[in-house]
């Protein structure tokens, strides 16, 4: 992959700190500049590569989850349900590939036939030629691993290929946005991950806590995904400020290394080695009917509870422990 | 019928006709003549309406038509066959024929007019669904008269229809022009071939670089070795 | 993988079909504008785009997808001819740039519109329900909506067929292709027949973007893709030309189709290669003349 060496963002010193979600290349440019500068950078997008030792700083925290905890919470739900044989249509670009690492790592420990891998370039807008042969495959589990709107035609075409009929689709990550933007059809009965859904209000005060805030601010809308990683992405931050009492990096720094927080899904905390955000990972379907609001789109099927166990080891990483 | 006075014209920069004056009146066949270059074609062009930058004034049945877009003059009864016949490739005979009703209020009448035609120009009845560019040079010079005439204009103008032409074709031709005059339609005719046109026509106009330098009766001219000499020998 | 059955095999030429459909409906119009107005319409994806989003509208209001079928071609042919009439004609005789930068900047002009009117982000589009689902074709199973859009394209080429061969207006505009001038001899009034022909492209172009709205949704950026993959698809087939845009076309979603099945990520290129083929065997393809 080529990153790009982004300069001009953040100045040396303190009080600056940065919070993004970005597409991976995007965000490693950003994480390159901030680590060079000593600026804290918490993205929220998703990246393995962010918490390997070549591109990590301490400067660096991960809020977001990564590929290889959504794959891995993905793939030990759907390879003991619905299946052994798994064919993949991934996206070519880093997020694809370390989805895919992802899957076939946990579906090891499933004994998964792998099928195949279809790759198709970022901005596909026809899947068409490429899902017959999927098809083919007569896999159990059909594997989508792309993103934003590349996703949302994918699970549309697939839907009209009549795909659903006798294969299970999943996709690592399922984000909000994209569901509505798609429309309940395309998504319908597909599983796949994320980091938070409104619904879990009913398990954490925490959750139940944030959607009222958010509702108040924002005429009665439920918070998304991504609008609450930007959350806890600043959350932690000023908390971490406040516990410091001072925005001194180093301070806050050492801070958010100690931070054990719940702020809006549970309990979290940073891992010391890669500054990941150890935190749960929700199972969910798409749902097309019995909706009680226009952001009652998912089911939560089950859910990973944070642990480091599921993270790759500090040593794969590159960190010495 | 058709009046042109002070007509002048230009390619760009460069005037090509000055103060042209000619007049055709109904029933006649007029003839244009000159040297290669002297202006008979822009004349011909600047009576349809296809020359860019013209001034002076040119009348049809009264009409001023000097600012008029072609279709326009077309409309009021003027045909014109141009020098390089223009026979659309991709067209078969009878497509060409019918191209020269879609304009017209006649096209209603399109399966009669075409039978019509078929009877003046037999060789294009034969070849009516041919591919009309594949015809020899002669055979599409008919053609290009008879797309001209089929919507029954009162005043065709044609430019040089004998040329390249084997000469059986063009006696044919000629004798074609004089049976349009005789059912009443009026001619205006650029000749290269002198003699011949002078032998049908009523009245001739000699050009010379982009002036009108004579004006005779056919056969007054006909007689006038010293002009012919002067202006129309190649 | 697994082997390549004759199904699979014939299963990827129907996608291949119903993939160059769109490429051809989309191509049509684009030469038959450029044949005839000698205009490389650079909006023909703009035009394309407002198709699918003026049927979103009509839905939206209470109308079927079979209402936007007649309806939208009709308003985007419209829309098109206003266009013609207040931008494009002023330019006719300067020279084929002028008209090529002003409906590029057009695109860009429509797009933001539509960004401005709908929102940045996308809208899904359902098919309409009669048209949901996959039939066995024999070979397997095709989604029924595809097999529509081949037919609702063979429907569309087929009256565009009749259109300008048995027609007086259609006589007009295939002599009017190879030579205005005569043409205008003739008694037509040429600028009319430029204008009519610039709202039927545009008209074709808004039907295809509305046939494409169920395959992939719409977004204010859809005709961007389409636009550079039917270029493609005009060269092949000789810019202007009709009949080789519609076996461009078909050829270009035939090798896509193909390409994918063998090596799924050279797909994209191998729209380009046959490009650079095409130009390479028969240097004069991009200008033939139309049929
Ligand atoms: N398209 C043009 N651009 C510039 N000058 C032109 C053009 N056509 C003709 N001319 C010039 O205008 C003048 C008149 O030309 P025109 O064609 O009217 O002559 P003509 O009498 O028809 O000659 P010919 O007997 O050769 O057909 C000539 O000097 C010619 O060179
Ligand atoms: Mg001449």
């Amino acid at each position: 992959m080529k990153r790009r060496r982004g300069r001009g963002a953040g100045r040396e010193g303190e009080g600056e700190f940065r919070r993004r979600s970005l597409s991976a290349a995007v965000q490693l440019a950003i994480n390159n500049v901030t680590k060079e500068r000593g600026v804290i950078f918490n993205s929220i997008s998703q990246s393995d590569a962010i918490n390997e030792a070549a591109d990590l700083s301490k400067y660096t925290f991960h809020e977001a989850l990564n590929p290889h905890m959504t794959s891995g919470a993905v793939g030990r739900y759907a390879f003991a349900k619905f299946g052994k044989k798994v064919a993949f249509l991934t996206a070519d670009y880093a997020y694809g590939h370390e989805m895919v690492r992802g899957f076939l790592e946990v579906g090891k420990e499933f004994n998964i036939e792998n099928l195949g891998d279809i790759r198709h370039p970022l901005g596909t807008t026809d899947f068409s030629t490429l899902l017959p042969r999927l098809q083919a495959l007569k896999p159990d589990i059909l594997c989508i691993s792309n993103f934003g709107r590349d996703q949302q035609i994918a699970l549309k075409q697939a839907t009209d290929f009549g795909i659903k009929k006798s294969i299970q689709i999943i996709a690592p990550l399922l984000s909000h946005a994209s569901r509505v933007a798609a429309g309940p059809q395309a998504f319908e009965g597909v599983v796949g991950g994320c980091s938070f859904y409104w619904g879990i209000e009913d398990k954490f005060a925490s959750t139940k806590a944030f959607n009222d805030a958010f509702r108040k601010m924002y005429d009665g809308k439920l918070p998304t995904d991504y609008g609450a990683l930007g959350y806890g992405g600043v959350r932690t931050v000023l908390e971490a400020v406040k516990g410091a009492g001072s925005v001194e990096t180093n301070k806050v720094v050492a801070a958010l290394e100690a931070l054990k927080y719940d702020y809006y899904k549970g309990p979290q905390y940073y891992r010391k080695c890669d500054h990941q955000s150890v935190q749960s990972v929700l199972v969910i379907k798409s749902k097309s009917k019995d909706m009680k609001n226009e952001s009652d789109v998912f089911e939560v099927l089950s859910t990973e509870e944070p642990n480091e166990k599921y993270l790759r080891t500090c040593e794969a990483l590159g960190h010495k422990s | 019928m058709l009046q042109v006075s002070k007509l002048n014209a230009w390619y760009g920069a460069s005037h090509a006709l000055q103060d042209i004056g000619l007049e055709v009146t109904k029933g006649e066949i007029v003839c244009l003549i000159g040297r290669n270059g002297a202006g008979k074609t822009t004349t011909l062009k600047s009576i349809m309406g296809l020359m860019g930058r013209t001034r002076g004034s040119v009348t049809f049945k009264g009409e001023e038509l000097l600012r008029q877009p072609a279709h326009v003059r077309f409309a009021l009864g003027l045909a014109y066959v141009p020098e390089e016949r223009r026979i659309v490739q991709g067209l078969s005979v009878r497509e060409n024929l019918r191209l020269g009703l879609v304009a017209s209020p006649a096209k209603k009448r399109e399966a009669e007019l075409l039978e019509e035609i078929a009877v003046i120009f037999p060789r294009l009845a034969e070849r009516m669904d041919q591919e009309a560019v594949t015809m020899s040079g002669g055979e599409q010079q008919m053609l290009a008269i008879a797309r001209a005439m089929i919507a029954k204009p009162d005043l065709i103008m044609l430019d040089e229809p004998s040329e390249g032409i084997m000469p059986v074709l063009v006696d044919e031709m000629f004798e074609l022009f004089r049976s349009m005059k005789a059912q009443g339609t009026t001619v205006l005719l650029v000749e290269q071939n002198v003699e011949l046109a002078l032998g049908i026509a009523d009245r001739a106009y000699v050009l010379d670089q982009g002036s009108v330098v004579h004006q005779a009766s056919a056969q007054a001219l006909l007689a006038d070795e010293e002009i012919k000499e002067r202006y129309c020998s190649v | 993988m697994a082997g390549l059955s004759f199904d699979l095999i014939a299963l990827q030429l129907f996608a291949g079909l119903a993939l160059g459909a769109i490429y051809v409906l989309f191509a049509i119009g684009l030469s038959l504008i450029f044949g005839m107005l000698t205009v490389v319409n650079f909006a023909h994806g703009a035009f394309y785009m407002v198709g699918a989003y003026v049927g979103l509208y009509l839905i939206s209001i209470g109308g079927n997808f079979w209402i936007c079928l007649v309806a939208v071609p009709i308003a985007i042919g419209l829309f098109g001819l206003a266009v013609e009439r207040v931008l494009i004609r002023p330019l006719y005789g300067r020279g084929i740039d002028y008209p090529l930068l002003l409906t590029f900047g057009l695109s860009y002009v429509m797009v933001e519109c539509v960004r401005i009117a709908f929102g940045k982000t996308g809208y899904p589009f359902d098919t309409p329900e009669v048209l949901q689902g996959a039939v066995d074709i024999g070979v397997g199973y095709f989604p029924l909506y595809r097999l529509f859009v081949i037919g609702a394209t063979a429907v569309v080429l087929l009256a565009l067929w009749l259109f300008l061969e048995k027609t007086s207006f259609g006589l007009i505009i295939r002599a009017g292709a190879r030579d205005p001038q005569i043409v205008r001899v003739l008694g037509v009034d040429v600028s009319r027949v430029w204008l009519i022909v610039f709202g039927i492209g545009t008209a074709i172009a808004g039907f295809a973007g509305l046939l494409a709205a169920p395959l992939q949704g719409v977004i204010p950026e859809m005709g961007g893709t389409i636009l550079a993959e039917a270029f493609v698809v005009t060269v092949v087939g000789g810019m202007g030309s009709i009949g080789g845009a519609v076996l461009a076309g078909l050829l270009v979603g035939v090798v896509v189709s193909m390409t994918s099945l063998f090596a799924p990520e050279m797909a994209k290129v191998s729209i380009f290669a046959l490009m650079a083929i095409v130009l390479i065997v028969r240097p004069q393809a991009s200008s033939a003349a139309p049929d």
